[in-house]
């Protein structure tokens, strides 16, 4: 299966203004596609190492971004966004095309796939088992991932947990890490090798940029891996990092509530949830610096006495 | 007499517990709860068939090593709740409802 990075320019263009450039994203496939050729060089850079699956009988969604029309084109100097031939979303800057791009594809993978048990969670792995790190817009979760793939943590995805019902592991999802603001600088401190495709000023949430996943990160995204620990993490400024043993049930709630369709899927949700829970050590982090951050959670990895004890599943007695 | 509680028909409820508490799915109302122990000895004591709330209070007494005048007043407020959350109903009273104080 050729990766994108292995076409032509031209190839891509053709595939992006034609038919589209289907990727397998994992436990999806997405098709993308675009007339703008502003586009063209960021998916080049952020998706290179993503296979085309353009042999993949069955596409979970497609994107498409487009200039507006007419006024929207020419005065307004506005895109938007398709999902399955439909327009979706507002019109938007067409400056800001490829944080919509992002978006997008983030959105579908967020509410098309209901077959999983989808978390509001970044997740990596290292040495087999993976940590989940669960936290809303502005804890440091996305920034904290960004480092912790830098520092030799597998990528399994910056935004969502795929938990098959059932099962007791995450699928991968590997997309570019969304970074915005100090936290492109942060990175960059951090990794002056860090690949982080072009800025993009004024968003909604300020000025955004994506680190490309790591081509081992994409390879390996059919090989799930089994949680051993969620950990809550919350950035404050100058302040010394620390790890406070959390309750299961606390840990559960929190990430149940944050869930993209831990309601809609009922029993099944709250099974699925309570085996990921029973097999992770749970903590609340607060960090001020990327580097000590980094290196409590390398420490987790060594620790013995964090795997997890056996819960019940019974009604009291 | 004192009120006597079950569990509605068709009641599904699932549990979890870890660390001394307890995680229930209401399947009937999609809700999750957290509870405490005694928490949980009310509903599965309920769930083991109907009984009145002075039993009730004792049984839990009993269980829990506690005395009885000490929780006696926070069960009978569980049990409204529990109540409004739909997880139990009263057997003797098909009629509106009665003050939460019923049993006090």
């Amino acid at each position: 299966m050729s990766r994108v990075r292995e076409l032509t320019a031209p190839a891509i263009a053709d595939r992006l203004r034609g038919p589209g450039l289907a990727l397998d994203l994992g436990p999806v496939v997405a098709r993308l596609g675009t007339t703008l050729p502003e586009l063209l060089d960021p998916v080049r850079l952020l998706y290179g190492g993503f296979p085309i699956a353009d042999h993949e009988p069955l596409v979970d969604f497609e994107v498409r971004i487009e200039p507006g029309r007419m006024l929207r084109r020419w005065i307004a100097r506005q895109g938007v966004a398709f999902v399955d031939g439909q327009r979706a979303f507002a019109p938007f800057p067409r400056a800001q095309a490829l944080p919509m791009l992002e978006w997008a594809v983030n959105w579908c993978t967020f509410t098309r796939p209901n077959q999983y048990l989808l978390l509001h969670s970044a997740v990596v792995e290292r040495h087999g088992r993976c940590l989940l790190l669960p936290g809303k817009p502005g804890s440091g979760k996305s920034t904290l991932t960004a480092g912790l793939v830098l520092s030799g943590w597998r990528l399994l995805s910056d935004e969502v947990a795929v938990v098959p019902p059932g099962a007791h592991h995450v699928l991968p999802v590997p997309r570019p890490v969304g970074l915005k603001d100090a936290s492109i600088q942060a990175i960059e401190r951090f990794d002056a090798g860090a690949v982080i495709g072009p800025r993009t000023p004024g968003t909604r949430k300020g000025t955004v940029a994506h680190l490309r996943p790591p081509d081992d990160s994409v390879a390996r995204r059919h090989e799930p891996a089994g949680p051993a620990w969620i950990v809550f993490p919350r950035f404050e400024a100058g302040a010394v990092t620390a790890l406070r043993p959390i309750s299961r049930p606390e840990a559960f709630l929190r990430v149940a509530h944050e869930s993209f369709n831990y309601s809609v899927l009922g029993d099944v949700g709250f099974e699925t949830l309570a085996e990921i829970v029973d097999r992770c050590s749970c903590y609340a982090m607060r960090y001020g610096d990327l580097a000590t951050a980094i290196e409590a959670l390398d420490d987790l990895v060594t620790d013995r006495s964090s795997r997890p004890a056996i819960a019940g599943s019974e009604a009291p007695r | 007499m004192g009120t006597a509680w079950r569990l509605p028909d068709g009641q599904e409820l699932r549990w979890r517990s870890w660390d001394g508490e307890y995680l229930l799915y209401h399947a009937n109302s999609g809700d999750t709860h957290r509870l405490n122990a005694v928490g949980a000895a009310v509903l599965s004591g309920i769930a083991a068939g109907s009984v009145e709330t002075a039993e009730l209070v004792e049984r839990i007494a009993r269980e829990l090593q506690l005395e009885t005048n000490a929780i006696h007043e926070a069960i009978v407020d569980l049990l409204a709740r529990f109540e409004d959350l739909g997880l139990v109903e009263p057997v003797d009273e098909p009629g509106p409802r009665a003050d939460s104080a019923r049993d006090r």
